[in-house]
């Protein structure tokens, strides 16, 4: 498996105050401070972390909806901070982007075909009517009618309208898909149809995700490896398998535990961690570990070097001084979805 | 530990939700359910956004009178020169014989103090009224839009700019700045447009826009600017046609304000000049006869009257059918 996507310590802060001289010796939010992943060809990467812990501005800055404030990004062997004009209009049609909110990423005042074929429209790729006809072709790959091509997007559900934007993204061949929350804002009984297209198109187009997602159980499902944040950093990455099993860091252990168990009793007869307090302000964000203010296991070192991520087992990293596994036996909450698959 | 779980195709099939036994819910569901009526639904055209707002347009009694009111006046005037000096008298001519008159039928509105038919005279006000209302709003338009669109798309220094002289604009008093500019000009008809027009520029560039502002937030201008949309595009593509609902409606109430500017400004003497039939004007010479001639007042006072309710009426129409959320 080869690389297509490398992100080494990416930056991004955003000033508090307004101004010329405020913004730039002011007060800055560390939205994304310093997280480094690689994504390879065909697989998908799962980034995972609570509402404001920047996995949607790591996201943005990779398609260059945002600019970093530092690091590098390679897609493909290529700098994508760097590119102008041309370079960048052929980057933009290799990766493409899947956003949350299915009801405020769809023009209201453009049909769902017109939607579907704009991005073959701004790359002038084909005439009208083979536009059309692609549309069409795009529409029934992921579900919906062709026929509906001149409806306007407020005639579907919320369901069928994260299904256009996903025919959107789909419409270029685009090698690298970043689905920032894709079925956060749909109905649970939606959230698996639109997972389950996800995954039959990635083999089907041989596709790259990177998924976010801050549904621990919608990312076991579609994710290769998976990475979880915690204000601005990745505190742990591994292989499905061993970080949902064996996690080594004590947050994707009280994240992991925090997963509801479908069963009464053992829901209530297993071991959780709860985790006091609250997320420290990203402006201030905690010296050394960022994760001492709250962790159960803290020490005095903790809160004053910052621990690196180092392999705590075969392509599993974590971010902790005392980073142990912490077994997930099948009474804990991990085994959810596994009795699911014996069952299915 | 792997055993529980099955290979990535398995994976697939029990994606996500999971009944209280673990079973997974909705895999045999590979289509969204269709809605209820979806079978009649295919079948209709389509609904664009505007054809709904006619829809509830139309449920709307009194904005339904305003429009019926302005195309009535606008079907009178163009047709006056067919009907008006054939069967009535030509505005500007004089009638020694009948002066400040109420006289039936032949003037059905009277004559004023030079013996000039009134009813003519307020169906050719209605030229010069109309004239101004939309020239003006046409200036401030086209100046509001693309001031307010380079300040709400662009932001910073731009928007700084814009905006402060917008509010230079509004540290002046209206209509001393309206007769101050005309005082520079010279009073005449394209000057009254051009003073209102240019005067009307700030406020449909901030109501433009602050609508940008939050259009462009939305996550269909992101999708465009990520698909490598340029900004002309985005522009006039995603943001303009989403942007443009309030402009409608304060542009159609600016019509009824631009009349009512035009004729304060003939009745101070800084509009049009005589011997132009205009509402203003026409209440200006009857000032001292208000009480022994009520008509010469009440007739270009209606018209004044009804003419500006009948936009205020639209526009306040028009907000509401514009508005997404109040749909049935």
């Amino acid at each position: 498996m080869s690389e297509l996507l490398r992100v080494e310590n990416l930056v991004k802060h955003f000033a508090v105050d307004q101004g010329v001289v405020a913004s730039h010796l002011g007060k800055k939010v560390h939205a994304v401070d310093g997280v480094s992943f690689s994504v390879n060809k065909g697989e998908t990467l799962g980034l995972v972390g609570e509402s404001g812990c920047g996995k949607s501005t790591t996201g943005r800055c990779i398609i260059r909806l945002l600019e970093p404030s530092a690091g590098s990004i390679t897609f493909d062997g290529t700098d994508v901070r760097s590119l102008r004009g041309k370079a960048l209009q052929s980057f933009r049609r290799d990766v493409q982007f899947i956003f949350q909110d299915p009801y405020a990423s769809l023009n209201p005042r453009m049909t769902i075909g017109e939607i579907v074929s704009e991005p073959m429209v701004v790359h002038r790729i084909g005439t009208p009517a083979t536009r059309r006809t692609r549309a069409k072709e795009l529409l029934d790959v992921v579900g919906l009618n062709p026929e509906h091509i001149n409806r306007y997007p407020h005639e579907f559900s919320g369901g069928q309208r994260q299904r256009i934007g996903i025919a959107r993204a789909l419409a270029l061949n685009p090698r690298l898909l970043i689905c920032d929350e894709p079925v956060s804002a749909l109905d649970v009984s939606i959230q698996a149809q639109v997972i389950n297209l996800l995954d039959e198109l990635q083999d089907r187009f041989e596709l790259t995700y990177v998924f976010i997602a801050h549904d621990l159980s919608v990312v076991r499902h579609i994710s290769d490896r998976v990475a979880v944040m915690y204000l601005g950093k990745i505190v742990e990455v591994g292989g499905w398998l061993g970080l949902y099993d064996q996690p080594h860091h004590p947050y994707t252990q009280s994240l992991l535990s925090a997963v509801p168990v479908p069963d009464p009793d053992k829901q209530r007869s297993r071991e959780r961690i709860i985790l006091e307090g609250d997320v420290p302000s990203p402006i201030d964000p905690p010296t050394g570990c960022r994760f001492h203010t709250r962790c159960p296991i803290a020490q005095d070192i903790c809160t004053a070097t910052e621990p690196e991520l180092r392999e705590v087992a075969d392509g599993h990293e974590a971010a902790c001084h005392f980073a142990k596994p912490f077994p997930i036996t099948a009474e804990a909450p991990a085994a959810v979805a596994g009795e699911g698959a014996v069952a299915g | 530990m792997s055993k529980r779980r099955g290979s990535r195709e398995q994976r697939a099939v029990s994606a996500g939700p999971l009944d209280v036994e673990g079973h997974p819910l909705d895999t045999q569901m590979p289509q969204p359910p269709m809605p209820p009526g979806a079978a009649e639904l295919a079948d209709r055209p389509s609904r664009t956004l505007w054809g709904d707002a006619w829809t509830r347009l139309k449920k709307n009694k009194l904005a339904i009178i305003g429009l019926a009111w302005v195309i009535v006046v606008v079907i009178l005037t163009l047709s006056a020169d067919l009907w008006v000096p054939r069967y009535f008298a030509d505005p500007t001519s004089t009638e020694f014989g009948s002066l400040i008159k109420p006289t039936f039928p032949d003037h059905p509105f009277g004559t004023d103090r030079i013996g000039r038919d009134v009813f003519s005279r307020v169906v050719y006000g209605a030229r010069v009224s109309l004239a101004v209302g939309i020239l003006a709003v046409g200036i401030s338009l086209v100046l509001g839009l693309i001031l307010g669109a380079l300040s709400g798309y662009y932001g910073g220094f731009i928007d700084t700019m814009v905006m402060r002289t917008a509010d230079i604009f509004f540290a002046f008093p209206y209509m001393l700045f309206t007769i101050a500019l005309l005082a520079v000009l010279g009073p005449s008809f394209q000057n009254v447009f051009i003073a209102i027009g240019i005067l009307g520029w700030p406020s449909i560039a901030r109501v433009f826009r602050s609508s940008i502002l939050s259009v462009k937030e939305n996550e269909y201008v992101d999708a465009a600017r990520a698909m490598g949309a340029s900004d002309w595009r985005i522009m006039v593509r995603h943001i303009l046609p989403n942007a443009i609902a309030p402009i409608t409606v304060y542009a159609t109430m600016s019509v009824g304000g631009a009349i009512l500017t035009e004729a304060a400004l003939t009745f101070l003497g800084m509009g049009v000049q005589p011997p132009t039939p205009a509402w203003g004007a026409m209440l200006d010479d009857a000032r001292s006869l208000i009480l022994p001639a009520p008509w010469l007042t009440i007739f270009p006072g209606f018209a004044i009257l009804t003419t500006v309710l009948a936009f205020v009426l639209m526009g306040d129409g028009l907000r509401d059918a514009l508005d997404v959320k109040m749909k049935d």
